[in-house]
């Protein structure tokens, strides 16, 4: 392995590789450190699709996605808990020029995907997804003269005097010190270390997929705050979707995923409703579903339609379960069919003034239901042709928030106010700083392109000075 | 189950997945045409034949493995294209010439030799000593008519076979895809074939020979062999024109149109599929995708027919010129006789589903 690295970068996901190709370019010899295989190089990146950027109008994007509406968006999913306004007014207006900044190094776009219309005038879909954009990132590394080793996992700093001086990167015949002039930290968050999620949200949490690698058990977040970083959001909050049952534990990616939720009711496992389905647009209301479910009985939940809703949305690959009646379904799902006909009747007696002919999925329709509890808003339409359909859920969770807290210029701070020096932060190891509770869809890959290229640069300038 | 089945069943597989995900929609039309739930097997041979291998997707994909979910599209689809070229030739008996490539090559190039000279001994044995490059001597060798009327009797039953296959093909994609299709649709079409728009990767070019670094290499050398191909066509009809319209007996002189024509198009094929050979070759040396004897033999049977016409055309004036003649006359027929039963189907099948890509495409608004 090289010497004289002026910049370690400790992760191989897009923020990592945003910051070791900033860096690069700001002059730096660079080296990545990514912890897996070249096999599953990438950590989440691989399993994401888009990131949300502000959008002046002078793009190939239609209308315009301002500063404000982003921030707005961003406020309204914290749902009330405190967040750093400097740094997510930062994220949002750096995010204006990652467009530019990614077509230079020869990433290309696709317009956006079947099913996210609503998302064309905020989000960019990269060609191929997150493989290929990280593929293209890896590229460009070698074009750079980066130098990336695989399966280089680092397990700690090397202090001195309070600074960092570079990393421990675990070897079969022990550990090896790689000494560097600045730390750049994109491991990602601790998703993948399923007893630190049952510590943080309680038991259930066992019975959790997760989404994507299992490579993120936040090592290096822990041992961050135990240099003394500031954490930041709390520990139990996480970024999550609802999943089929079925899913793998580790990287089921986008095709786990259940999207049909809108389309018809949720039950837990006594069959009774628990939650308005139809609250609002499901690329805004996705992502509390993985909370929702975990909270249930055994956290699982079902999600149920009927033949008149088949085609509407993307299915998962796992075919849904299906019989000919309610009662029948209910069997099939291990659910007492005569709470679940009730169930039922008292959603299809509520929803009974609606019809096929009003509903209308691609906007907030107001075919709401009358007299039931819980209420659903829009899109209630009675459950009465069968074959009747349901995909049974399980908590999916993408990734965690509890993180370290950095300042403006990515650097990692300390909780009594002051920093850790030689070392920065990016992508889902600081997302808390961003994100406290809820999600909007893009945002993730735009926290770890906006911090990622910030920590190298600052990390580049500070090395090279 | 049949092995076709087999294929067929891993294809409906994988196509479930790509359903659910959905992320390679912008590298081609494969992805936008899957249809939120449900991967019928006619689907699933409309997609094959709608996929031109560029491998963009196989890069792109989270599930390849050592992913458990196992996806490699462009094999599996490659590998139904492949083995569907043989369960849907015309008459269905054919079938085992397109799984047994290199027999059926080698046994077509006999024929083909071996009709060249009877046809030629069939007039007399001084018709294998013709040396001059007067006019009309091509004709001592085999008489016009027996060469015109041979040759348009093989393209009669080369087209009959191409177009059973076809019919045979649409019957299986039709009921999956229904949507009308019109002259525009055809059009389009023919237009995407004219530059292999779709083998582009939705724009970052074909991930063959490198699936690190995607380039045009791939696409341009099928293009001089397509367009030396039609060239070499021209050629002929240009010939054909100057004989029975102007009256002038071949062989013309190297500089006037069919000659002329001809060597364009026979520089392009030679280099073109040449290059495709070494593409092929390179790739594969990376990760072998699908079956690749169909392949080289069509290529090397192109090279045969280009190589022995540049010959012909270099000593066509020498003691040499019967022999070329019919070298090159045998192997264009052996060209001919296993057009419907091998790899150039792809050509009338990809149309067929690309014609049916922009029909789908034009009434689409629905897949939003």
């Amino acid at each position: 392995m090289s010497s004289n690295i002026d910049v370690v970068v400790v992760g191989g996901g897009n923020a990592a590789l945003c910051a070791a190709i900033a860096a690069r370019q700001a002059g730096a010899k660079v080296l990545v450190l990514e912890r897996s295989p070249i096999a599953w190089r990438g950590g989440n990146s691989k399993y994401t699709r888009n990131l949300r950027c502000v959008n002046d109008g002078n793009s190939d994007l239609p209308g315009r996605y301002e500063e404000d509406e982003f921030l707005d968006d961003l406020g309204r999913v914290a749902a009330g808990e405190s967040y750093d306004l400097d740094l997510t007014r930062l994220l949002v207006a750096r995010s204006r020029d990652i467009p530019a900044w990614m077509e230079q190094l020869g990433v290309r776009w696709q317009p956006p995907l079947t099913g996210t219309l609503q998302l064309s005038h905020s989000n960019r879909f990269f060609l191929g997804g997150g493989k290929a954009l990280i593929n293209h990132y890896y590229g460009v590394l070698e074009r750079l003269g980066v130098e990336v080793a695989y399966e280089s996992r680092v397990t700690g700093f090397q202090l001195r005097a309070g600074t960092c001086e570079g990393v421990v990167v675990a070897g079969q015949d022990g550990d090896e010190i790689i000494p560097a002039k600045r730390v750049v930290v994109a491991s990602g968050g601790f998703e993948s270390d399923k007893d630190w999620l049952a510590e943080t949200w309680g038991e259930k949490a066992t019975a959790f997929a997760i989404r994507g690698c299992a490579y993120n058990d936040g090592s290096l977040v822990r041992a961050l705050l135990e240099l003394g970083a500031r954490s930041v959001a709390t520990p139990g909050v996480f970024h999550g979707t609802a999943v089929d049952q079925r899913s793998p534990e580790y990287d089921g990616g986008i095709a786990t995923r259940v999207d049909s939720i809108p389309f018809g009711i949720v039950v837990d496992r006594n069959a009774r409703r628990f939650y308005d389905e139809g609250e609002d647009l499901w690329p805004k209301r996705y992502a509390i579903w993985g909370r929702l479910v975990g909270e249930q009985d055994g956290a699982t939940a079902f999600s149920i339609f009927d033949s008149r809703s088949v085609g509407c949305f993307i299915p998962p690959l796992y075919p849904p379960v299906s019989a000919p009646s309610v009662g029948e379904l209910a069997a099939e799902l291990g659910l007492d069919p005569e709470a679940l006909d009730r169930t039922v009747a008292a959603f299809n007696d509520g929803a009974a003034g609606n019809h096929e002919a009003d509903i209308d999925t691609t906007r907030l329709d107001g075919c709401c239901t009358n007299g039931v509890t819980p209420h659903k808003s829009n899109w209630a339409l009675p459950l009465e042709r069968p074959p009747y359909y349901a995909f049974p859920l399980r908590t999916g969770v993408t990734f965690t928030y509890f993180g370290a807290g950095v300042d403006d210029r990515a650097r990692v701070v300390t909780s009594d106010g002051g920093r850790l020096a030689g070392l920065y932060a990016a992508g889902e190891v600081m997302a808390g700083n961003i994100l406290r509770r809820g999600y909007i869809a893009g945002v993730g890959m735009t926290i770890g392109t906006v911090f990622g290229r910030l920590a190298g640069e600052e990390a580049a300038r500070d090395a090279l000075r | 189950m049949t092995p076709f089945d087999e294929l067929l069943e891993e294809g409906r597989r994988q196509l479930g997945i790509c359903d659910a995900c959905r992320y390679c929609e912008g590298y081609c039309p494969v992805f936008p045409a899957l249809a939120r739930g449900g991967v019928t097997d006619g689907d699933v041979v409309f997609l094959a034949n709608a996929c031109h291998d560029c491998r963009a997707c196989f890069q792109a994909c989270m599930y390849t493995e050592p992913h458990e979910f196992a996806v490699d599209i462009p094999a599996a689809l490659t590998a139904v294209r492949a083995a569907g070229y043989g369960e849907l030739t015309w008459p269905g008996w054919l079938g085992w010439t397109v799984r047994n490539p290199l027999a059926t090559k080698l046994g077509a190039l006999a024929i083909g030799l071996l009709t060249a000279v009877a046809l030629t001994a069939l007039h007399g044995a001084d018709g294998f000593t013709v040396t001059d490059a007067s006019p009309g001597s091509f004709y001592r060798v085999i008489p016009t008519e027996t060469m015109t009327g041979f040759f348009l009797a093989l393209t009669a039953l080369v087209i009959a076979l191409l177009i059973g296959g076809l019919v045979r093909f649409w019957r299986v994609t039709r009921p999956a895809r229904p949507t009308a299709i019109s002259g525009r649709d055809v059009a389009s079409a023919l237009a995407a074939a004219a530059t292999l728009r779709h083998g582009r990767g939705g724009g970052g070019e074909c991930y063959v020979p490198d699936p690190d670094r995607p380039s045009g290499a791939r696409r341009i050398a099928h293009l001089l062999l397509v367009y030396g191909l039609v060239l070499t066509f021209a050629a002929t009809v240009t010939a054909a024109i100057e004989q029975h319209v102007l009256g002038r007996l071949p062989p013309y002189p190297f500089w006037s149109a069919a000659p002329l024509l001809g060597t364009v198009g026979g520089i392009g094929v030679i280099v073109g599929a040449a290059g495709l050979a070494v593409l092929k070759r390179q790739a594969t040396s990376k990760r072998a995708v699908g079956e690749r004897v169909s392949g080289y033999v069509f290529i090397a049977s192109l090279e045969i027919v280009a190589i022995s016409g540049m010959l012909l055309l270099a000593l066509r004036a020498g003691p040499l010129m019967p022999a070329l003649l019919l070298l090159h006359l045998g192997s264009v027929t052996s060209l001919y006789l296993t057009m419907p039963l091998g790899k150039f189907v792809h050509a009338v099948h990809r149309l067929g589903a690309i014609v049916l890509v922009a029909a789908e495409t034009r009434a689409a608004e629905r897949f939003r």
